[in-house]
Parts: C-alpha cells; structure tokens; sequence
C-alpha cells in the first residue's frame, strides 16, 4: 500500500469519523429538541390562557429596532410592534445613518416630532454621533433616534439601549415582523422565573408569505429554492439547534433579529461588543460568563413558539456576503472568549457548545472539503477503497439530510406553520438536495469567513437589498 | 505506485476486510431507508395533521352546541364519551374565562351537576403536572368559590407552572381572602410562587385597602415588597400611601423604584417630600435615580425631560 | 329582524355572540379579521356592527375609523367588544366613533340589552 493511498484513505475516514460524530451530536440535540418542544406543546393551552389573562404588572419592555436603509420594511415592522398585544411597551427605531426615506416615512406615518430623549444608562457606550431624536404624538411609547452610522449594528443597538427605560429589552431587525402574542410569549419565562437573564424566541423568513399590515397573513414557502433551503436551515437551527442546546442550559446564540433581555445584564457588560461582527452571539456569552463568574444562578431559555418572521437574502451575493460576516464574526467571537472553552467552571457552554462551535460550525467547511476532496480524488484514483467512498457518502449525505428531516418533522408535528402539504413536500425536497448545490457554495463563504477571522480582518455590516414586503398596500 | 492501476478493478487488499463492506453497505442502505422514512412521514403527517384538525374543529363545534345550549338555560346532558368529554370540558374552560355574571354561574353549575367538578378535583391530583393544572382551571370553570382549599394547596405544588396556573386560577375567582397565601407563596423559600403570577392574582381579587396586602410590606424578599408597591399603585389603594414613602427608604433600588411608581401614581402631592429627601440620600443607580425624578416631576403635573 | 355583523378573530366570542343575535331573531354574518369584516360592512351595509379591537389584518379601531370616513356606513352604530380595560383605550375607541363599549369578560345578557338599544335608537 503506497503512502498516497494511505494519506488518502486516513483523511477520508477522519473525514468519516468527524461527520459521525457531528450527527451522532446533532441527532441527540435533535431528540432532545423533540422532547423538550413535544412537553412545551402540551401547555400550549395553558400558556395561551395566561396570556390572554392579561397582566398590566407585566415587566414592560423596550423594543430596539436598529435601522439602516429600511424603507422597504420599516413601517410593516413598526406597526407589527404597535399592534403587539403586551401591556406596557416602549418601542425606539434607531435610524442608524440612512440615506434614504426611512426616518422620513416614520416621522409622517406616525406623527413623530423633535423632542428630547435622556440617556438612562451611562455604562453603555454609543459611538456614532447623534443627530436629533424624536417622539411620537399619537403612540406615547415610539421613539425615534436619528445618528450617524459607524457602520456597524451594534452601535445602532446600544445608542437605544442607553436610552431605554423598561426592566426587559428586546432587539430586533428593521425589517422583522413580530406576531401579536411573540412578545407576550417571550417575556413569561422572566415573569415565571427570576433567574432568567435572556431569552429568544423562533425567526423564520418571511420571503413568500403575504404580510398585511403587519403580520403575516397566510404562512407560505418561498418561491426559489436559495429562499426555501434558508427556511430548512433557519427551522434546524432554531427549533432543533436551539431548543436542544436550551434544554441543557448551554444555549450560545440568541438572535439578534428577535432575542429578550433583562436590562441589567446587558447593562452589566456593556452592551453590545462596538467591534464584535456576531454581537448576538457576543453578548450571550458574555451574559453566561458574568453570572458564571460571580457564581449566580441563571438561565438563557430558547421559546419555540414565539415567531418573528424576517427577510433573508435571495440573491446569492448577499447571501454570501450575510454567511461570510457570521462565520468571520463567530471567529472573532470564539477567539475574544476561548480562555472559556474546555473550562468546566463554565458548565454545558464551556464544555460542549463552544467546542461544537468551535469544531463543527468554525472549522467544519474546512475538514469537510478536505475530507470530500479527498474522498472523490481517491475513489476516482483508486487509492481510496470504493467503499470507504460509499460509507463517506452515507455518512455525510444522508445523514445530514436525515438531520434536516427530522428538524422538518419537529416542526410539521408541533406547529405545522405551514399548512399546505405542497409547502411541506417543497421543504422536504430543498432537504434532499441541499447537499448537492447549497452546501458547497455554504463551505466557500464560511471558509473565507474564517480566513478573515484568522486574518482578524475588520468590517462593517453589509448591506441587504431588501424588496419589502409582498401585498402590502 | 502503479498509474496502471487507477481505476478501481485493481485494489489492494490489505485495509480491505470483508468486515468494512459489510458495515459500509450496512450504513449506506440504513441511512437511505431512513432519508425515505422521514420524507414519508414529513409528508403523510403534514396530510394526516390537516385531517385531524377537522376532526377537532367538529368536536369542538358540538361541544359548543352543548355549552351554548348551557348559557341558553336550556341544559342539555353532558355527552358520555371520554373525547367528547373532554372536548366539553375544555371549551367550557376556555369559555368560562371569557364570560361573567348569569352566564358563568348557569356554566358553573352545570358542569358540576355533571359531574366535572368532581374530575377536577381527581385531576388537581394527578402526576402529570400538566393535568394537575387543567384540573385547577376547570375548577375554577365550576366556580368553587366556597372551597378554594384545593386550589391553595397548588400553591406549593413542585411544579412551578401548576403553582401560577393556581394563582391565576385564584384570581379571575376573584376572593380577596385568598391574598395572605398568595404572599405567603411568593415569599416563601421552597417551591417559591413567580411574584408575578402573585401579583397578577391579586390585582385581579382587587383588594380595597392596602391592608389587605400584609406581610408583603414587611417582606425583606425585594421581589415581594416591590410587588406590593406595584399593586398598590395599579389598584390605587390610596391609604398605602405612608407604607410606599417608608418603602422608599429600603436599602433595595427595586423596591425603591416601584415605590416611587406607585406614589406618582397615587399622585398625592404630599409624597414629593419624601421622594426628594430620597434623592438627596443619594448613592442609587442611575435608572433609580431618573425614577425618582420622573415621580416627582409627575406630581408636580410637569413633564420631566433630561 | 335587523342584520348585525360580528367582527371578532376568537371563535369561541364570536359563535357565541352570533347564537345569542340569531336566537332574538337577526340575521348574523361573522368575519374572523378586520380587513374581511371592513369589506362584508360595505356589501351588507349591516344595522350593526359587533366589533374586537385587537384582531388580524386591520384592528377594530381602523375599521370604525374607515367605516366613520364613509358617508355611507358613519351611521351604522359599532359595539366594542374588547379586553383591553384602561381608561386610555375607552377614550381611544368613542373618539374614532364607537357607540358602545362592554368589556371583556362579558355578559351575553348585557350584550343583548345594548344591541336592542343601539339598533332601537
């Protein structure tokens, strides 16, 4: 046996080992999801009924809608919030150096006028200069905050944060769409217990589903299939990744498009990290190392109900651009906290989900192209046995498809947010053939994310062509 | 190496163990079936959820027929199988919330003529915790008020969630009798009451005088001090007046903060006195601090800015 | 025998307020969201308007509003049905036109009283 053969046969089966264990990890996450969302499912009945037993106690919450450019959006965006059944709510747009009609629109549409808005919260630093601020006539509780943009969202994020009064924090994107009960939903694990510290809820495209005056009326999948395998890939990453990782308390990242906050921690650490390209994912684990290290009970909880429909990219640019800034920003994240991983005074986050990160979500487009390459050099040169091929193959085609699945039947089972069996059959389909086209070009962007985390590369947040909303008047 | 060889009629067997083909092909046929189950049962399920919500939505419409003809006063009898009993059971629950006066009581007596008062009270005790919250709101549906005693023994269930539902349950009856063990509950240490779900309670039995919170002034638990301050303040119990200016003083910028709230909201003029000798006190957060602020320009009717 | 138009997104409500119409003997039409119940009050052009505040598509503070900006439908009388309980909301709903507003949790008895009154009137 040449030493060609046997380099190549050794990467294929580290190749191998590393995609086994990789689903051996997410298929127990997906099981634990399924159990964790099958148990929440049978109080949904009750936590509806409590809902509806309104609470005027309730903690208000102060909603950060970080804007930049989103004309498309932002009016559909702020009305959702209006509409937001939730007793005490304080919403603040941050017009984070547009330069097109997004202020504008906000100011006529909702009678907004000059006033002065004090900063409450000096531990968080903005940078951006600020231009004018705003208040609405008619809706008490609107702010608006013009400044000037350094670029980054964050920034954006904390100049509201530092302006806000309410005991629960809520961010999420310019161009989301709450539905009317999320926020009610979001806030009752921090009303059921005090340990909670943070909380996020399910985000969900809304590429292809009409969105009337606010809310998404009619739940459909979108129309290509870049838009469909990202609905496949938000459901395995927020109702089987999350709620798995929330089940052990080892939650990483709540997303920046729909996540709640008691305003003291994010206070504690300061906000959002000003140069942090993944701050959601920053700030989460900076909230888990500051309780850990003063010793505190906490718990960062993952809500499987609660939606926030978003828009994602649907030109392969600005997807490639969206996945190479989070990948590049997960590189940054994981080296700014690393003296965490593999520490156990960290617990499940130190332990297992920064190290998943690490390995599997930073490193894995790497060893999985090394490890393809090598497979398909090798069968085709003959010095990789056919059937350390075949076993590749099954190993990591069909079993990441498999995972896909199994998030879809979580979904299909407990929710069923898309109704049309026709919908779910496309889903199912962008399942199997997400492998073949989708993931390849996946591995590029990530690889030159991290290659730019490597390189500690700097950049700002990209810009997102948005098209707005589909049947909105 | 020999470049006659690249194709695959020429391996060389040495890592090449029967063993591995069998566990390849193994693997490989496993892991198809398994693709092919799911996308199956993706489908199927999607088609069979669609099939079963009409059947819910049927027996929800007949148990619906049965409660209005409830309301009606024209009570029919309750339907003797098990699903349909439960489908009866749980639209009169959702109902009994959304209704009050004539109507409830007609729904209450009902259901415990029928015999549902009685399945609420074995359900209060069962091991699922999720039953043993359904029994509570179908007792409450039943309007118990003369025996709340079950209901205060969900209080310190090991459950924390069948211990809020209890308080809720607690308080859409509506008994200000049940409100010392609301704050016992929520003060205490093992199997601790949500203080929200306490106060949501008591704002809804709507106690008249601030009395009627008790031991929770004296709580050295913030949580519950700062509740009472919110309650009192929500309800406008008027007379909690000198008890929210003594809060002031409290050591806990919490139970500072919704003292101030409540006494802006009260909006007697004769708090800002207290409020402003608390400012001078000095050394509270900043959030606090622009509390106390907003209190005090509230009761002098001005809008505070910066 | 007057026409009503029930508006209002939870079944539960709005069966049960359309059973206890018909059983005094109008004619009933429910719409379960604003944006349909806005388009059956300008077809039926009912005697009456059952109307939820909190509802999907289009609230029922917008539909009295676009019913109060046509000269056609600003006379057909609007009855609140709501949860929503502070001072604040009762001023918000008379203000863009509502003729009567009950609270939720209600009663069917109150209910009926004020739909005889409103569609006497």
């Amino acid at each position: 046996m040449s030493i060609l053969e046997v380099t190549f046969t050794t990467v294929t089966a580290v190749a191998i080992v590393y995609y086994a264990v990789h689903h051996l990890i997410f298929g127990s996450v997906v099981i634990r999801a399924a159990l964790h969302v099958g148990r929440e499912q049978r109080w949904a009945d009750e936590t509806a009924q409590s809902l509806t037993f309104a609470n005027p106690l309730a903690p208000g919450v102060s909603v950060i809608v970080p804007a930049h450019n989103e004309e498309a959006g932002i009016l559909p965006s702020v009305r959702s919030l209006l509409d937001a059944h939730y007793p005490t709510l304080e919403i603040i747009v941050v017009d984070d150096g547009s330069t097109d009609a997004t202020a504008q629109l906000l100011i006529d549409e909702f009678e907004l006028e000059p006033r002065d808005v004090p900063v409450v919260d000096s531990r968080v630093k903005q940078v951006g200069h600020m231009i004018a601020t705003y208040r609405s006539r008619r809706h008490p509780g609107l702010v608006l905050l013009r400044k000037e943009s350094v670029g980054r969202r964050s920034d954006a994020v904390n100049a509201g944060f530092a302006r806000c009064t309410q005991p629960l924090v809520c961010m999420i994107d310019g161009d989301s769409i709450l539905e009317p009960d999320a926020l009610l939903r979001v806030a009752q694990p921090f009303v059921d217990d005090p340990r909670v510290v943070a909380a996020g809820g399910v985000v969900l495209p809304s590429n292809g589903s009409s969105v009337e005056r606010g809310r998404v009326a009619d739940a459909r999948v979108p129309r290509t299939w870049l838009e469909r395998t990202q609905v496949l890939e938000y459901m395995r990453a927020f109702l089987v990744g999350r709620a798995g990782w929330s089940a052990s308390n080892g939650l990483m990242i709540i997303s920046g498009a729909f996540g709640v906050f008691r305003r003291e921690a994010i206070a504690e650490v300061g906000g959002l990290d000003e140069q942090s390209l993944a701050e959601d994912a920053e700030l989460v684990v900076a909230i888990h190392r500051s309780h850990r290290a003063r010793g505190e009970g906490y718990r960062v909880v993952f809500l499987a109900d609660p939606v926030c429909w978003s828009e994602t990219p649907s030109t392969v640019s600005v997807l490639a651009k969206q996945r190479r800034r989070w990948s590049h920003g997960l590189g940054e994240m994981l080296e700014k906290h690393r003296s965490m991983i593999l520490r156990p005074r960290y617990g499940r986050l130190g332990m297992v989900t920064m190290p998943y990160f690490w390995l599997f979500e930073l490193w894995g487009p790497l060893v999985e192209v090394l490890g393809l390459t090598a497979a398909v050099t090798g069968v085709l040169t003959g010095w990789v046995d056919p059937w350390v091929f075949w076993l590749f193959i099954a190993v990591s085609f069909l079993l990441s498809i498999a995972v896909s699945l199994a998030a879809l039947l979580v979904e299909v089972v407990a929710f069923g947010r898309y109704q049309r069996v026709r919908d779910t059959s496309r889903l199912a389909a962008a399942a199997i053939l997400e492998p073949f086209w989708f993931r390849p070009m996946h591995w590029w962007w990530r690889i030159r994310g991290l290659w730019a985390s490597l390189r500690h590369e700097r950049a700002s947040w990209g810009e997102m062509k948005r098209t707005g909303f589909g049947g909105e008047a | 190496m020999n470049w006659q060889c690249v194709w695959s009629d020429c391996w060389e067997p040495e890592i090449v163990t029967p063993g591995v083909e069998t566990v390849a092909t193994v693997i490989l046929v496993a892991s198809t079936v398994l693709v092919l189950v799911l996308v199956l049962a993706v489908v199927s399920l999607r088609a069979l959820s669609a099939v079963k919500g009409v059947v819910t939505s049927r027996r929800t419409a007949a148990a619906r027929a049965v409660i209005f003809a409830v309301i009606d006063g024209d009570p029919p009898r309750a339907p003797r199988g098990p699903v349909r009993r439960a489908a009866v059971a749980a639209t009169a629950v959702r109902l009994s919330t959304k209704l009050r006066g004539a109507d409830r009581a007609a729904l209450a007596r009902w259901l415990t003529d029928e015999g549902f008062r009685h399945r609420a009270t074995v359900m209060m005790h069962a091991t699922f915790a999720i039953s043993r919250a359904r029994g509570a709101r179908l007792f409450v549906a039943c309007l118990a008020d003369r025996e709340t005693g079950p209901l205060l023994d969900l209080l310190h269930d090991r459950d924390v969630r069948v211990r809020a539902v209890a308080a809720r349950a607690l308080g859409e009856c509506g008994i200000s009798s049940a409100v010392p063990f609301l704050v016992r509950a929520a003060a205490s240490h093992e199997n601790p009451l949500p203080v929200s779900a306490a106060a949501m309670a008591i704002v809804h039995t709507a106690p008249r005088s601030a009395r009627g919170l008790g031991m929770a002034w004296g709580s050295g638990d913030p949580a519950v001090a700062s509740m009472a301050a919110d309650v009192a303040g929500y309800l406008h119990l008027t007379d909690a007046r000198e008890r929210l200016e003594r809060l002031l003083n409290s050591g806990e910028p919490e139970v500072v903060a919704s003292a101030a709230r409540a006494l802006a909201r009260l909006g007697d003029p004769r708090s800002a006195a207290a409020i402003s000798t608390r400012l001078v006190d000095g050394d509270l957060p900043a959030q606090v601090r622009n509390g106390l602020h907003v209190a005090f320009a509230d009761l002098h009717h001005v809008r505070f800015e910066s | 025998m007057a026409t009503v138009i029930v508006i209002e997104d939870d079944p539960d409500i709005s069966l049960l307020v359309a059973h206890k119409l018909r059983a005094a003997g109008h004619r009933v039409e429910v719409e379960a969201d604003g944006r349909a119940g806005l388009a059956a009050v300008v077809q039926v052009r009912p005697d009456l308007v059952v109307l939820d505040w909190m509802m999907p598509r289009m609230n029922g503070i917008e539909v009295c509003e676009a019913m109060r900006a046509d000269p056609e439908l600003a006379g057909t009388p609007v009855l609140m049905l709501t949860a929503k309980a502070q001072e604040a909301d009762l001023e918000r709903a008379y203000s863009v036109g509502v003729d009567e507003y009950i609270q939720k949790p209600f009663s069917t008895r109150e209910l009926a009283v004020r739909v005889e009154r409103l569609l006497g009137a």
